[in-house]
């Protein structure tokens, strides 16, 4: 779905180094500094999460850590937010259910 | 560890940098903090970013100023924390910070509030499919990552910015079938205030004519005085349904469209990030004029709460040149009344930076009263539509607890749960405040606001136990 944008005229090559992790088992490549979201839309996925109670699909919606619609589990820790977590090689990054905001954290 | 003696900046956005240049230059020791991993908030997040986003005149002048401001905050004293989240408040004017999952506590001498703003984003039938997310997540990905986050967009809302950002997204080779603003600069009214209010900005007037120049050559449709009214797809987004609507927001059956997208970015201007001020007690104040909800302020920024200041979106929605001005004025003001420079010299220093806020206030007046969706917007909602998608509250679960007689924000998140999720109320306050205006005419000041609580965001239990020992 995503699209990686051409390099261009950018001033830094940032990006001549690509890195793998894993979404739900599946290998991802990475750019340096890419957030796990980036990495995501690149590779085109967009659901991240289903949903408690209706059981419904979500992905990104504010993109900048305020609505909380991206969370993911990584390397264990549930409830991270895709759009502001930055991927790093080996990371092991799954959707899952959410808890209540209320009840439990990691 | 507890410290003391430094002014505690929240937020490092334009308005936070400020501020915090301000104090180095007076030599008042000041701590920057921002949960982001980068200086520059959201207006300055094309800094130090990945291809694609160098494209464009704006946004290369943007990434020039975000690095000029980088390398001042660099060469001063300012002690910047990033990755740093404000979870807490507590008395007298303690903040608690969580980093890397450990909590620490911060004593300031001063705070200086400058949280920033959201984007508004409208509910509607199917808002809540994968694909559908604001115009800023979308620039965002773009910026940061350099990835499209899809390939044929449509982009719904109102402002400026939709243009700015869909115009972004057709140089980085993205498709855009469609933009689609709500308000329509064909009404005369709207027109007169735009005129009056662009009068000694022309600055952005060729901003916005270059935005609609480079969409005509991409032959991009414009659709003004037209709604989104669905978004469809399995699982998915696939389609978006628009429409022309009239002045009462009933949408004209002829005019609907079915466009086929991938992505509908959503964007409605902004309304201010209030938890902390409302959680340190600093009182709100409501006026369209500022963009709806904005914290309470003197003419030196000071809040309702002694030892408190207010800068940038927070203080009222205006763009990053007001927020730059609020922010130096709120550092000077911090310097006077710590005692650090005399009347004399604070007046003097701050007499270009309120001739600044006035004319700044004056333009963002207009952007706040005509670009803006009307309450009317509720009308596109149906009973099954999610307004609260944390905890997937449905329209008809807030039309019974109205029925009951609960019309605040405060009595439908005890009744139904809206805004007790992750995001504590962020993205449906708007939305179900919106709705209560809309279909039950409930005024904004009437419904009030979700009540601030700690943790302000989620604070992992592990990271808890780090408290320090001297925070109690």
């Amino acid at each position: 779905m995503g699209v990686r944008i051409d390099a261009g005229d950018h001033e830094e090559p940032a990006h001549e180094h690509t890195f793998a992790f894993s979404w739900n088992g599946q290998e991802i490549r990475a750019h340096r500094g890419a957030t796990i979201l980036g990495a995501l839309l690149a590779s085109g996925h967009r659901v991240l999460r289903t949903t408690r109670i209706a059981g419904e699909p979500r992905g990104p919606l504010c993109g900048i850590g305020v609505c909380y619609e991206c969370l993911v589990t990584v390397d264990g820790k549930p409830n991270r937010r895709a759009c502001v977590t930055t991927a790093r090689p080996g990371m092991v990054v799954t959707s899952g259910a959410v808890a209540r905001a209320d009840r439990t954290e990691s | 560890m507890t410290r003391k003696q430094a002014v505690a900046i929240v937020g490092a956005g334009p308005a936070g940098i400020a501020a915090a240049l301000a104090l180095a230059e007076y030599g008042v020791p000041a701590i920057l903090i921002d949960e982001a991993e980068h200086v520059g908030g959201q207006y300055y997040k094309h800094f130090g970013v990945a291809p694609g986003s160098s494209r464009g005149r704006e946004l290369d002048q943007l990434r020039q100023q975000g690095r000029e401001r980088h390398h001042a905050l660099e060469r001063s004293k300012v002690d910047v924390r990033l990755g740093t989240t404000v979870w807490g408040f507590f008395e007298p004017n303690r903040l608690a910070l969580v980093a890397d999952d450990r909590v620490d506590v911060l004593e300031a001498a001063a705070v200086l509030i400058a949280t920033g703003a959201i984007e508004r984003v409208a509910a509607f039938p199917g808002w809540t499919l994968p694909g559908v997310m604001t115009a800023g997540a979308a620039q965002r990905v773009l910026s940061h990552d350099g990835i499209l986050p899809g390939r044929r967009f449509v982009l719904a809302g109102t402002g400026p910015l939709l243009l700015a950002i869909a115009t972004q997204i057709v140089e980085a080779g993205g498709e855009v079938a469609a933009v689609v603003d709500c308000v329509g600069l064909t009404e005369p009214t709207h027109r007169l205030r735009h005129a009056q209010a662009v009068v000694g900005q022309p600055r952005r007037l060729r901003q916005w004519a270059d935005y609609r120049l480079a969409l005509r050559r991409a032959g991009v449709p414009y659709f003004h005085n037209y709604t989104v009214v669905e978004a469809r797809g399995d699982g998915e987004l696939r389609e978006v349904v628009i429409a022309e609507k009239d002045a009462g927001w009933n949408i004209v059956p002829e005019t609907r469209q079915v466009l086929e997208a991938d992505t509908l970015c959503l964007h409605f201007g902004f309304a201010a990030s209030t938890e902390l001020a409302q959680l340190a007690g600093c009182a709100l104040a409501f006026a369209r004029e500022r963009g709806g909800w904005y914290v309470a302020h003197d003419d030196g920024m000071r809040v309702s709460r002694p030892g408190f200041y207010v800068a940038g979106q927070v203080s009222g929605i205006g763009g990053a040149d007001l927020a730059e001005a609020t922010g130096a004025l709120a550092g000077l003001t911090i310097a006077y009344d710590l005692g650090v420079i005399g009347a004399e010299a604070y007046d003097r220093a701050a007499r270009p930076l309120r001739r600044t806020i006035r004319q700044g206030r004056a333009f963002a007046r207009m952007l706040n009263e005509v670009y803006t969706e009307p309450p009317g917007i509720a009308r596109l909602v149906e009973p099954t539509t999610v307004l609260c998608r944390c905890e997937e509250v449905t329209a008809s679960q807030i039309d019974q607890a109205v029925a009951a007689g609960v019309t605040t924000l405060n009595g439908l998140k005890r009744r139904t749960r809206c805004g007790m999720g992750f995001c504590q109320g962020r993205i449906c306050s708007q939305v179900v405040g919106r709705y209560l205006e809309g279909r039950y005419g409930v005024a904004p000041d009437e419904a009030g606001v979700f009540n601030a609580r700690v943790p302000l965001k989620p604070v992992p239990l592990g990271a808890l136990a780090t408290i320090p020992d001297d925070a109690s």
